[in-house]
């Protein structure tokens, strides 16, 4: 019985033209979109390359103590499933030896185009053009057949409404599935046919499946939405317009909404406040500092019978007031040493300090961010768009992941370099500080040094993004399970008149 | 007669649930889109106020090397009404001698998850184009096919009317039901406008929003029509529905991001890579001419290079005071040579950057040509125009704007000589200048009597310099001189595309409109003449 | 006074819907053409209307050709189509007056199509309802009153008493014949032999495009026009 309602609804789907049309968007977009994309990834690829030997080539004979190893961040496989952050992200990372490393992005100038518009990428086609198309292919099918009178007829036949509901969701499921995983494997064949992609290495195949399955379990969300709005009304006309409506609050408003209300329900200061703040911390413990250099520099002076503080600076070779030279030489030795270790401290006290304001407004932004994208998984486009993102390698968690590796390859960096030195600080009169580096073992050779770089940093895999993201997986699988079950509750209590 | 069909059709639409529902919905969109772009707007002036206030500081300099002018583009307001690219781009720039235009740190504007603002912006415009074109769609999809199948464009045929009539008065109709939720709209929106405190329009942005009414008119026109020619292509309203929508998805999504990405790929821009790895080469040989010369005046000059106190920093930023004449002298003659060159070889990088940005420019052109077939990219286009976010509005700005002042302010500082001036690293009148041996005797209270001696005695106690910190000499620190009074300097003017020249420029887009426009109603025209009434 | 003179109307996919119709329906007459369905009764219909045009042959109302003057000769009839489907977000009212503005008819109050729904029969509680709550019989009087309003001589109906309960029927039948003593010149299609019986000047019969029977009331009163019908449709099937 539902065997024939489903090829029903399968016949009256592929002779509708609404069907032709899904078929040729699919089946241009999708390929059309591949190809795109894994153009401007070969051409990324290559710059890729390019600058690696380019880094190679210069740093050879390079290395000392004031040499920045950089680590390139190869351009993500996948990113013809989702560009995401992929323009973003920093292109490679700058090590120094002073601690801090810094990232480079593409381009000083951002490149305009990258500005103007979104990407053809299958996670845009799939996530804002086939739930549309989803949403078209449903949106009358209670309601239309109501018009027509089929529903009646349907009815008065000794079948559940269940059944019907749900050969209904699964014919027009096949017929849209069908044409998509048809542009699927064309696309699939772009990417083997082209050079620089290997389709079936572990790094694409298993996110390229994981994306199938999550794209077909999305439409599948999105044609239970259709039959639930098709049956909440009575007319296909409102079905329609309530259908635009939702689409438009899904894919528009949910995610422009949730960060506004994140913000009113967990209000974060802004940047700036918190950057004021820091200012005014540090300028607290440096005038400290400053007191406590002056006291110590009175203890000392006093200890040695200084009078006047200033003499420590005074010419030291010369005897002054029965102080002789040696002794102050001593003098200034010990407030030197005493200075440092209040300076040592206090440097330490600033950047914890700062830290710890840093890290409060890190982690306060962190909960309203993550309070935000929990407010946007009302949309099933949202999780969508997260899950395909992290997938493509394009995501937030790509992100932290070149960050964590950033860190650890300055730690590298560090030890196979930086800690082969010494450094010495002096400060002139101005306050301009000179660093001079020697090496802290003679026999240690830099040029033997291989030069580093960041080919062993590891992607996050298909395994990773399931587990750090299973609650958008799992929302993924319970919205059409929701929508269908409160679509079926409509629909039992349809009125067929 | 035509006006009486237009008041039915106009009756007809307001009774209608999709007109409640879509007028309910700008009202609760218009000013969604207008609360968040406000306060991105007032983020984005706190940054800006914030960042103005460092750049002042870029004018409190004792000498003319430190003088490298930031500029801070405020936001813009208009951006309320249409994003544009403004939301992503930098704005703020250094000017520097040894390069071309570049940006300086840009302020962060968004606190928002990125993943969750790619998709689109929210704007005014965004907004409009979304809700009003599905609007005008919902309103014309079953004009003609809808009363066919009701029944009631027969009962109205078989009255004495020409049927072009009823077409002009369908199509009066609709428009009397869509102008005043347009018009409403913008009214809402400059309510909203009005009612915040931080932004204010002057009258000519008011102006560039009157222009957006008549452009959004026309635009909305198109898809009225296209509504009105499905609904008279084909028998059944469901038919015609789902083109239409077909019709907007691709409109919206799809041709303006194919647009993107066939520009992107037919259009090739040289690797950054590359460019850098000229820029070095450039860089090397300026260094091997620099330094070269520096030699060559070295040996004919012989200073003793002996400084006293002095500060450096990034392009060829050096300040100094109490350095001995010779010093002095040499690094006057140094920076005659030197700031030109590296102006030359700034010149000299920019070309490969100029051709490089010639490339992206290219490839942007060519995706806002090829999204021209999109009649909302046309509609994008033109009202990031008039609301100066536009791509053109960016590329007078930094091709243009920051280019000219870049020239302006070094030839401010040609025309007052400042490379082979004094001035240009030290503040102490050239008066005031001493001998090395002059300022050893002086400073040393009488201990040495020249600098032989002194650097003698200093080689032997492991390079202490004390003895020279005996006696002060007045007016060698660099904090003893005042700043720099800068009234003369060349002030940046920001050109932004002119009323009229945007007019000029989108004339050919609204012609383009219009006349697709005239098109489609000749098609339609013909359509409804030829309509199979029963 | 409507005429058709060797009216024939062959579709484009070669069906011949109409062949040499040639009928007047006189002032103050009504006909009734009956024929099963696909006999050609709505296309002589559309002809008289100028939705289609004819192969050959002429549709003439009140002498003017329609094809060649149609919106002169759309002044001179009225229509009742099967399934009066007005603008159901209008009120009868509202119906009305946008239909008698069409109709030529622009300077009419509210008294006025109050007047004449009254006249036809529509409870006072319609006469502001919104038209999508209305029953069908309630809604073919609304079509009936357009037609009565724009006053023209001649009217066409298409099936209208096709679904209506026997009570609306016999309500609109009686319109009808009052339309008739007011001279009327009045062409109906129907399926309704009892209805056709009831109230016809004329009766003709098609089948195929062409028609077959033609009587008067007294011819068709006297030889039982059950049968009559009955027997002509037994010759299509055994034809």
């Amino acid at each position: 019985m539902i065997k024939a309602l489903v090829l029903k609804e399968i016949q009256e789907s592929i002779n509708n033209y609404r069907f032709l049309i899904a078929l040729l968007l699919c089946v241009l977009l999708i390929p059309l979109g591949t190809f795109v994309s894994i153009k401007d990834y070969e051409q990324r690829l290559a710059n890729y390359h390019q600058s690696m030997q380019l880094y190679h080539e210069r740093s050879q004979g390079n290395i000392r103590l004031g040499f920045s190893a950089k680590g390139f961040r190869p351009p993500a496989e996948l990113s013809f499933l989702a560009t995401g952050l992929e323009e973003r992200m920093p292109t490679l990372v700058n090590t120094y030896s002073s601690g801090n490393y810094w990232f480079d992005y593409e381009n000083e100038m951002t490149s305009p185009i990258t500005l103007l518009f979104g990407k053809l990428d299958l996670l845009f086609i799939v996530g804002c053009v086939l739930s549309i198309l989803a949403l078209i292919f449903t949106f009358n099918s209670v309601s239309g057949e109501k018009e027509r009178g089929t529903l009646r007829l349907l009815i008065s036949n000794s079948v559940m409404r269940a059944q019907l509901y749900a050969a209904k969701v699964a014919g027009n499921f096949i017929v849209f599935a069908v044409p998509f995983m048809l542009a699927l494997l064309v696309s699939m064949i772009i990417v083997i046919l082209s050079s620089s992609l290997n389709m079936f290495s572990a790094y694409v195949f298993p996110p390229f499946a994981v994306f199938v399955l999550l794209s077909l379990l999305f439409i599948l969300a999105m044609i239970n939405l259709g039959m639930l709005i098709s049956s909440l009304t009575h007319s296909s006309m409102t079905s329609m317009v309530a259908l635009l409506l939702v689409w438009i609050v899904l894919v528009l408003v949910v995610p422009k909404a949730s960060p506004m209300l994140a913000q009113a329900l967990f209000p974060v200061k802004t940047s700036q406040v918190v950057n004021m703040e820091k200012e005014a911390v540090r300028s607290d413990l440096n005038k400290e500092l400053d007191e406590q250099r002056a006291e110590l520099l009175e203890k000392v002076a006093s200890s040695y019978g200084i009078t006047d503080e200033n003499d420590l600076f005074a010419p030291l070779f010369e005897n002054r007031e029965g102080i002789n030279g040696q002794t102050m030489e001593q003098a200034r030795e010990q407030y030197n040493s005493q200075s440092q270790i209040i300076e040592d401290g206090y440097e330490k006290m600033i950047s914890d300090a700062l830290k710890k304001i840093d890290d409060a407004y890190e982690s306060k932004k962190q909960v309203q961010a993550s309070l935000a994208a929990n407010l946007s998984r009302v949309s099933p486009v949202s999780c969508f768009t997260y899950l395909i993102s992290e997938l493509a390698g394009t995501g937030l968690l790509e992100l932290k992941n070149f960050l964590d590796s950033a860190r650890r390859y300055q730690q590298y960096v560090k030890e196979t370099i930086y800690d082969k030195y010494i450094e010495k600080r002096y400060v002139s009169k101005s306050g301009n500080i000179w660093n001079m580096a020697s090496k802290a073992d003679d026999n240690w050779d830099p040029n033997k040094v291989s030069i580093p770089d960041l080919t062993n940093y590891q992607r996050v895999t298909a395994t990773d993004v399931l587990s750090a993201r299973w609650v958008d997986v799992l929302l993924l699988a319970l919205y059409p399970l929701v929508f269908f079950y409160v679509g079926l509750t409509a629909f039992n209590r349809y009125d067929v008149r | 007669m035509i006006l009486q069909i237009a008041i039915k059709e106009f009756y007809n639409n307001l009774l209608t649930a999709r007109f409640s529902i879509g007028f309910i919905m700008c009202l609760f969109l218009i000013p969604f889109s207008l609360v968040v772009n406000l306060k991105d707007y007032r983020e984005q002036l706190k940054g800006y106020e914030i960042e103005r206030a460092k750049t002042e500081k870029s004018y409190q300099v004792r000498v003319y090397s430190a003088l490298r002018p930031e500029i801070v583009r405020p936001p813009e307001p208009l951006s309320i009404f249409s994003k544009g690219i403004s939301g992503n781009a930098e704005n703020k720039f250094k000017i520097r001698l040894e390069t071309w235009v570049s940006t300086a740190d840009g302020y962060e504007t968004g606190r928002e998850n990125p993943l969750l603002m790619s998709l689109f912006s929210m704007d005014f415009c965004t907004i409009l184009v979304f809700v009003l074109s599905l609007f005008a769609l919902l309103f014309t999809y079953d004009a003609c096919s809808g009363e066919r199948e009701s029944g009631t464009l027969k009962l109205v045929l078989s009255n004495p009317v020409h049927r072009w009539k009823v077409l002009i008065g369908k199509l009066i109709g609709v428009c009397l039901t869509l102008l005043p939720v347009i018009m409403f709209c913008y009214l809402l929106s400059a309510l909203f406008v009005l009612l915040a405190p931080e932004v204010s329009f002057s009258a000519g942005e008011w102006l560039r929003v009157a222009l957006l009414i008549p452009v959004s008119l026309v635009f909305f026109g198109l898809f009225i029509l296209i509504g009105l020619l499905f609904s008279c292509c084909f028998r059944s309203s469901a038919a015609s529905i789902v083109l239409c929508l077909f019709v907007w998805v691709i409109s919206i999504f799809i041709i303006p991001n194919l647009a993107n990405s066939l520009a992107k790929s037919l259009v090739a821009t040289p690797s950054t890579e590359e460019l850098r790895a000229g820029n070095v080469l450039l860089i090397r040989e300026m260094g091997k001419k620099i330094n070269d010369y520096s030699q060559s005046i070295i040996k004919q000059m012989k200073p003793d290079f002996f400084y006293w106190d002095g500060k450096g920093g990034e392009d060829g930023y050096m300040e100094f005071a109490g350095a001995s004449r010779s010093t002095m002298d040499f690094r006057r003659q140094f920076n005659e040579f030197r700031e030109p060159l590296r102006i030359e070889y700034a010149e000299k990088k920019g070309v490969g950057q100029k051709e490089y940005m010639d490339q992206l420019d290219a490839q942007v052109k060519l995706a806002n040509r090829l999204a021209l077939l999109s009649p909302t990219d046309v509609f994008r286009q033109v009202s990031n125009a008039l609301c100066r976010t536009d791509y053109d509005t960016r590329h007078l700005l930094i091709s243009e704007s920051l280019q000219r002042y870049r020239d302006d302010f070094i030839g401010y500082l040609k025309g007052k000589k400042v490379f082979s001036s004094y001035e240009y690293f030290t503040r102490q009148p050239p008066g005031t200048f001493m001998d090395y041996d002059e300022i050893v005797r002086v400073r040393s209270g009488g201990q040495f009597n020249s600098a032989a001696e002194f650097i003698k005695w200093r080689k032997e106690h492991g390079g202490d310099r004390s003895p020279l910190n005996k006696v002060p000499i007045p007016g060698t620190a660099i904090t003893d001189y005042p700043l720099l009074e800068l009234t003369d300097m060349p002030t940046f003017e920001c050109q932004s595309p002119s009323i009229p020249g945007v007019l000029r420029q989108s004339m050919g887009k609204i012609a383009g409109l219009i006349g697709v426009e005239l098109v489609l109603f000749f098609l339609t025209f013909v359509c409804f003449v030829r309509y199979d009434v029963r | 006074m409507l005429q058709a003179i060797d009216l024939t109307k062959r579709y484009e996919d070669g069906v011949l819907a109409l062949d040499f119709l040639t009928l007047t329906v006189k002032e103050g007459e009504i006909f009734c053409l009956l024929g099963a369905n696909g006999a050609g009764k709505t296309t002589t219909i559309n002809l008289f209307l100028n939705f289609i045009d004819p192969t050959s042959g002429q549709a003439l109302i009140n002498g003017i050709d329609v094809t060649k003057e149609p919106l002169k000769a759309k002044k001179y009839v009225a229509y009742v189509s099967e399934n009066v489907m007005l603008y159901g977000n209008f009120t009868a009212r509202q119906n009305l007056d946008f239909f008698a503005k069409l109709g030529g008819c622009p300077d009419l109050k509210k008294e006025d199509y109050y007047m004449y729904m009254r006249k036809v029969g529509l409870p006072e509680r319609a006469f502001e309802m919104r038209l999508k709550n209305f029953s069908k019989g309630m809604r073919q009087k609304v079509g009936i009153t357009i037609a009565i309003i724009k006053n023209a001589p001649n009217i066409l109906l298409d099936e209208p008493t096709s679904g209506l309960d026997p009570k609306a029927a016999a309500e609109f039948i009686k319109v009808l014949s009052s339309l008739r003593d007011q001279g009327k010149a009045m062409f109906m299609c129907t399926h309704d032999i009892f209805r056709a019986k009831e109230l016809a000047d004329r009766v003709g019969i098609m089948k195929e495009g062409r028609l077959v029977m033609l009587r008067t009331r007294e011819e068709f009163l006297e030889d039982d026009l059950e049968k009559v019908y009955l027997d002509y449709m037994q010759e299509a099937v055994v034809g």
